[in-house]
């Protein structure tokens, strides 16, 4: 796919006033030392960045982003680089900003459930902190253990206990932003109702395309009193699908509804993180209640009778906190353990109304059988977002061709069937091109205009999210 | 505006749309809240004849407000009347509707009953109540404003999955899907939500539905001190289950004249799941009193006067603060009382406890020389005290003498930029009104 040759280097008055901003150790600028940098999680694409530029503190953050500007260079801020969009990629020889060191847990307020933290807090370490006050934050994509609050902001990260609590945007509360010039804007803050237009709920999900988050208002939730996890074991995705639709419509409301087919399956059981599932399975349904252990048992036991209804074959409920996680770790790590089975992996994300989920499926199925790939499908059908993974090695061109075509034209059923092309790991550079098929000229342009507003220049993350302007596609 | 007389506008209107869907003169005036008339009241039967007025307009010049069904106008919400008032209460089909998927989209001016009634007999619902009655779904999109249920559910920020609408300059364009997890693109949703019609004439809205639940209780406590009830509803926030609602709300007491504070929670879901979160709430909240579960029709009722609090009030405001903090907050409020001198009679109040909003309902304003300097200072010194405090105040609803003296709440100089930017990408000719509103 896409590599870029060894950028030029950075003006030396730039790389000066950058050290003095952040010191010798903030600034790296030698390529061998930034090759680690040149791609995020979708491997496909690599850019060689300029430099990355470390600073601590918004202020910092905001002398840095000045000195790019005013010097004309582009910069694309960038977390623990776990997207899979490409998205926190320098194309175009830009520097990438990384928050790395933003990682402090500035408040947690324990009573006000409330924590403010600095864009590059991982994830998990902001409810490792918190769970000593009975509270987690909600939002947990499978990346936690390594991917920053920044990060998930910038992508409106969900996971699989959003089908319960709802994405990113619904805990955020208020950002610090440093805008592309370098100014620094303070937004919402829970308990306060600001006048104009909702501006934190349009940069969340903004992927880096607005300027560089450095501090996170959170809502914090309590800590579930009890939680009970079943494992239902299908011949087929379809009876899965249906037990989920089923569960659903009766009014139950799972913490969370996953599904693994037969081939992440044997993927997951076959490496370290065996769950446990027969491998000759051809879906397996995670499902998760939580809340006051009283009520809990009824509903696990009704999901169950939903499951067995639609034919699943065994149905089983974690019987402690070891058999759970092992669960889970089973569904979060699936992808991880499909290295086993082939050296790349592309992982889709898009989502459907739920009742087309079978027939989606179905088609995706085919359209793996089609391009003769190997296919393995996860995803959190509750919410019906689809992430089909497609098996390949980068070193054929003529596979990876096969996969692009694929990978369209599981985007092209996707939005036909109701859905879009991405659910939850954004457009970045990946898809930026199939942005058409899901916005008109007069979307994209209104899109275009409101990043021009934040950031004029166009020097923040640019070539992301939107397509190249017509004249200039090749 | 370049048409010399309303008529003229009238006409020029009637010439985009079928005559019927187009008021002028008197008939225009109960679609303006502040009196005075509009040069016409367009009522547009689709996206397109919406776009095309607006294209209209935009070249024209004309200002436009754009409204819903008309229920959220109140005396003195506006100064100048728009040369335009632009209604979405034509559109009120629905769109799709597939149960299974539990999203509707219907047409703008499409009622909240409206939507209930279609969405019932599936055993679904919007989990959704705002202050009013008969909201148009267009109308509580553009408002952004969610009432005690908002705080397990959320506001239409976090329902509202996608939108149809039409911007300044006539362009129609779609945000976000019918799907619940969607981030291909910028987040013109969340833009547009609470953007009061300054930034596009919203004409389709896309929901998420929830399925009715199979138990839904209300449970009250009163006769307690307003000290025990304000603890009781933090409590009720702090516990590890979330209540769909927990309000804290002054309610007429019919024989005697005066008020009561009470404290209701609401909790729904599955039976036993209700049961056990009702025992967690009546043991940790005993030390402040008891609570009674109320009988349904009962607790219809009462969900009912929370909504109907701000019915016909002259001044309405929405103090907010984090929601441990509401003690805090009502003692805000009653100062604005007591600095009021007896007029706080029959002001009422409605505390969403869990998301720290207070809102404030009185229904007549003592008019005698100098009470609109007075009031503006009131409620200046309160806007301050609640800036203090990282709070913040809203005037909803003000006589306009009051409105005219009250500073509208700044931005920040770059957040101003950043939203007159944005209100330029949207309306670049400037015409649509709303903000402030």
């Amino acid at each position: 796919m896409l590599k870029a040759a060894v950028p030029e280097p950075l003006p030396r008055a730039l790389t000066d006033e950058l050290v003095e901003l952040v010191g010798e150790d903030g600034v790296i600028t030698d390529p061998s030392r930034l090759l680690v940098y040149e791609s995020d999680a979708l491997t496909a694409y690599r850019y060689l960045p300029r430099a990355i530029v470390f600073p601590a503190t918004t202020e910092q953050a905001a002398g840095v982003l000045s000195a790019l500007t005013s010097h004309g260079v582009a910069f694309v801020p960038r977390g623990a680089g776990t997207g899979l969009s490409g998205g926190a990629l320098a194309v175009d020889g830009s520097v990438l900003v990384g928050t790395a060191r933003m990682d402090r847990i500035l408040e947690l307020d324990p009573v006000g459930r409330l924590a403010r933290v600095q864009a590059g807090v991982v994830n998990a370490d902001l409810t490792a902190a918190a769970r000593p006050h009975g509270l987690h934050y909600a939002p947990d994509p499978s990346s936690q253990s390594a991917c920053t609050l920044g990060g998930n902001v910038a992508e409106n990260a969900g996971g699989p206990h959003c089908l319960k609590y709802g994405v990113t945007a619904r805990w955020v509360t208020g950002l610090t932003l440093v805008l592309p010039d370098g100014r620094v804007t303070e937004l919402g803050g829970w308990g306060k109702e600001p006048p104009g237009f909702d501006l934190v709920g349009v940069v969340v999900g903004s992927e880096g395309c607005f300027g560089l988050v450095t501090e996170i208002e959170v809502r914090l939730l309590p800590t579930p009193a009890a939680v009970r996890t079943l494992l239902a074991i299908f011949e087929d995705v379809e009876r899965a699908v249906a037990a989920v639709t089923d569960i659903i419509g009766s009014g139950l409301l799972p913490a969370a509804l996953e599904i693994i087919d037969g081939e992440t399956i044997w993927a997951v059981e076959a490496s370290v993180f065996a769950a446990g599932i027969p491998v000759d399975a051809g879906a397996a349904l995670v499902i998760e209640f939580d809340g006051t252990d009283a009520g809990l048992d009824s509903e696990a036991q009704r999901a169950e009778d939903y499951c067995l209804a639609a034919g699943a074959r065994d149905v089983r409920r974690a019987g402690d906190d070891a058999e759970r996680e092992a669960l889970w770790k089973g569904r979060k790590k699936a992808f991880g353990a499909m290295g086993r089975i082939a050296p790349d992996l592309l992982v889709q994300d898009a989502t459907v109304p739920r009742s087309k989920l079978p027939a989606v499926l179905h088609r995706i199925i085919e359209i793996g059988h089609e391009h003769g790939l190997r296919l393995a499908n996860t995803f959190h059908a509750g919410d019906g977002n689809l992430h089909p993974k497609i098996l390949f090695d980068r070193r054929d061109p003529e596979q990876v061709a096969r996969v692009e075509r694929a990978s369209e034209e599981i985007m092209r059923v996707c939005v036909a069937a109701g859905g879009t092309i991405t659910g939850e790991h954004g457009v970045g550079l990946d898809k930026r091109d199939y942005m058409t098929l899901v916005c008109s000229p007069v979307e994209l342009d209104l899109m275009a205009g409101v990043k021009a507003v934040f950031d004029p220049r166009g020097l923040c993350n640019p070539g992301k999210v939107l397509p190249p302007p017509p004249e200039t596609r090749g | 505006m370049s048409v010399a007389s309303t008529s003229g506008l009238a006409s020029a209107v009637r010439g985009i749309l079928p005559r019927k869907q187009v008021l002028d003169g008197e008939d225009g005036q109960r679609w303006i809240g502040s009196g005075g008339t509009p040069g016409a009241v367009a009522f547009p039967a689709s996206t397109d004849e919406a776009a095309r007025v607006l294209t209209r307009a935009s070249e024209e010049g004309w200002t436009v407000e754009p409204v819903g069904s008309g229920t959220w106008l109140w005396p003195g919400s506006a100064g100048t009347p728009p040369d335009l008032v632009l209604s979405a209460s034509g559109m009120v089909r629905v769109v799709e509707y597939d149960p299974a998927d539990l999203t509707v989209t219907a047409e703008a001016g499409m009622t909240l009953p409206a939507l209930a009634s279609l969405v019932t007999p599936q055993h679904q619902w919007l989990p959704f109540d705002p202050p009013g009655r008969s909201h148009s779904l267009g109308a509580v999109a553009a408002t952004g404003v969610w009432g005690p249920l908002g705080a397990a559910w959320g506001g239409p920020r976090d329902l509202v999955l996608g939108l149809r609408a039409v911007t300044g300059d006539g362009r129609a364009f779609s945000a976000g899907g019918r799907v619940v997890k969607n981030v291909a693109g910028f987040d013109l949703v969340r833009l547009l939500i609470g953007s009061r019609g300054a930034l596009a004439f919203i004409t389709e809205v896309t929901m998420r539905l929830s399925s009715l639940p199979e138990v839904d209780h209300t449970l009250v406590m009163r006769g307690s001190s307003l000290d025990e009830l304000v603890d009781g509803a933090v409590r009720a926030c702090a516990l590890s289950v979330t209540p769909a609602a927990v309000e804290l709300f002054e309610r007429e007491v019919p024989l005697g004249g005066k008020s009561e504070v009470a404290l209701a929670v609401r909790v729904l879901g599955g039976r036993e799941r209700v049961d056990a979160e009702e025992a967690v709430l009546r043991a940790s909240l005993a030390s402040s009193g008891e609570l009674t579960r109320l009988a349904p029709a009962e607790a219809d009722a009462l969900w009912r006067e929370v909504r109907h609090l701000e019915e016909g009030a002259e001044l309405v405001l929405r103090l907010s603060l984090t929601p441990a903090r509401i003690g805090e907050l009502i003692g805000l409020a009653q100062t604005l009382f007591s600095v009021a001198g007896g007029q706080e009679e029959r002001a009422r109040m409605a505390v969403h406890a869990g998301t720290g909003v207070l809102r404030l309902a009185m229904p007549k304003l003592r008019v005698d020389s100098g009470w609109d300097e007075r009031w503006a200072g009131r409620l200046e010194d309160l806007m301050g005290a609640l800036s203090k405090r990282d709070g913040t105040l809203t005037v909803t609803r003000a006589p306009a003498p009051l409105r005219a003296r009250l500073k509208g709440r700044e931005s920040s100089p770059v957040d101003g930029e950043l939203m007159s930017g944005l209100k330029a990408v949207f309306d670049p000719a400037g015409i649509l009104s709303g903000g402030d509103r």
